[in-house]
């Protein structure tokens, strides 16, 4: 067993040959870190990854590099999911939080810029989405994001194009209120 | 003071390795693949049980099923409308979803790292309103009994799509199969409408809290022995299976009566049965709980298709 990365370039290009266990005992953590940042569901995240393992063990050996085949099932199983599930997930609404608790602006205010971008994410067309994922998180080539997505280059980069300006335009500036209730 | 601006891309991989933090541990996974493999090593009898009331004759891919007297089936039984007359061999069926409206009809076939999914989309869906003009407009066409359709892919994944009449629009895809694009036109070109195929599996909600609505129902698993079905109404996902939930820190709760557990959006009990129902879903608990309490088993799923 040569590999060490979990994700990224490196991973992909080392030569894989490992048992079905030693690739769920070296792999699966990723996987499931993989498939909840893909889903924004730890739950769905988890009956997916399990689904595509339980499938690849059927067959461990017809499966010619274990790790892209298996992160592409995830990826497809997602977007299957997507699918079916896109007009009817409501993403988190930021308003009513606000509503009950405005945000403040205080040493954690880095928490809440990303609790805002996820909230952006969760908004996004799931191709999008899965595009920024590979890119952003996976660290893939837009080559390597077309292979996984079945599209071409140049589409790739406009659906990663159009993902980071609805997030830029969406962006909320951050309010600079402190609510410590502390009077002047 | 004003924060400082982010970069997107920094607050963007900053905020996914945040989120990849609520990843589940393996534990339930790691059990799952551990019992499949039990599973398979014991005599193919134990199978039997699961559908023994059910009269299963399969012919190819259509299957013809004898309903038992059994739980009333739900208003708007979800059913799918349409079958391949032809799939390459050595692939078997795992999966069937569909719902009310225009919940999309999914059927899929596995063969190791194979698959094939045969969609059928209700063209009243914004989303496929106006595919056929969509198709009409691309270079890659090709005919589907004189309908044209679109055809992508390279010589192991493909993806056809067409729209076989005016309310539907029908997609084949075919995923790590050699000669996909071949493939999946003779798919497509013996797909035909069918009698309605019921998916029945072992739960269906019961009433359901003010604003959720019941979308989809999906039994899925590479046998009955391992089948899971799971239903979905908007945010919440109630699914009924062999595997437990990871319930790592979860605080106890009463679901159905029974002590069960709760653990951020998700509660979870074990059935008399000794299967397991979770809910799960980003809404308050107490509706995941009333979710829950209202869920219909049936004792007679129809899971004898499964692996078939």
């Amino acid at each position: 067993m040569i590999e060490t990365h979990q994700n990224g370039p490196l991973a992909r290009l080392c030569i894989v040959t490992t048992s079905f266990d030693e690739f769920v005992a070296e792999r699966l953590d990723g996987l499931l870190r993989y498939a909840t940042v893909l889903t924004d569901d730890p739950y769905l995240a988890q009956d997916i990854v399990q689904d595509v393992l339980l499938r690849a063990q059927e067959r461990w050996a017809k499966i010619d590099s274990p790790p892209t085949y298996v992160r592409r099932m995830v990826t497809n199983e997602y977007l299957s999911w997507r699918r079916r599930a896109v007009r009817r997930v409501v993403p988190s609404s930021h308003e009513v939080l606000d509503a009950i608790s405005p945000p403040a602006a205080d040493p954690s205010v880095a928490y809440d810029e990303r609790d805002e971008m996820l909230a952006r994410l969760a908004t996004l067309p799931r191709k999008q989405r899965a595009a920024l994922v590979l890119r952003y998180y996976e660290s893939y080539s837009d080559e390597e994001i077309g292979d996984v997505l079945r599209c071409a280059t140049s589409t790739v980069r406009s659906q990663i194009s159009r993902a980071l300006a609805t997030l830029r335009d969406t962006a909320r500036p951050l309010p600079t209120i402190l609510t410590t209730g502390a009077g002047e | 003071m004003s924060q400082p601006a982010r970069d997107t891309e920094t607050l963007l991989r900053d905020s996914l390795e945040r989120l990849a933090e609520r990843a589940p541990d393996g534990r339930e996974v790691r059990n799952a693949l551990v019992r499949a493999r039990q599973a398979r090593r014991r005599p193919r009898l134990a199978l039997v049980a699961v559908a023994a009331a059910v009269v299963a004759v399969t012919v190819g891919v259509s299957v013809v099923v004898t309903w038992p007297s059994r739980v009333p089936p739900a208003a708007g039984e979800p059913v799918l409308g349409y079958a391949p007359g032809w799939l390459p061999a050595g692939f078997t069926e795992q999966y069937r979803s569909a719902g009310p409206a225009t919940t999309p009809q999914v059927r899929r076939w596995f063969a190791g790292p194979s698959r094939i999914e045969l969609s059928a989309f209700s063209t009243k869906d914004p989303e496929w309103s106006a595919t056929a003009l969509r198709i009409a407009a691309l270079r890659d066409q090709v005919l589907i009994h004189g309908r044209i359709a679109m055809l992508t892919g390279s010589t192991t994944s493909a993806v056809l799509t067409w729209s076989p009449d005016e309310t539907h629009v029908l997609r084949a895809e075919v995923d790590a199969v050699p000669s996909a694009r071949a493939v999946a036109q003779r798919i497509a070109e013996d797909v035909s409408e069918s009698e309605p195929i019921p998916v029945r599996g072992e739960a269906r909600f019961g009433p359901l809290p003010a604003g959720l609505r019941e979308t989809a129902t999906t039994v899925s698993g590479m046998s009955a022995a391992e089948a899971t079905t799971t239903l979905e109404a908007g945010p919440v996902r109630a699914t009924v299976g062999a595997a437990s939930p990871g319930i790592g820190g979860s605080v106890p709760v009463m679901v159905r009566g029974v002590p069960g557990a709760a653990v951020a959006d998700l509660v979870t009990v074990r059935l008399a049965s000794g299967r397991w129902l979770t809910v799960s879903g980003k809404v308050p608990r107490a509706e995941l709980v009333a979710v829950a309490a209202a869920v219909v088993l049936d004792p007679v799923p129809d899971y004898g298709w499964l692996g078939s």
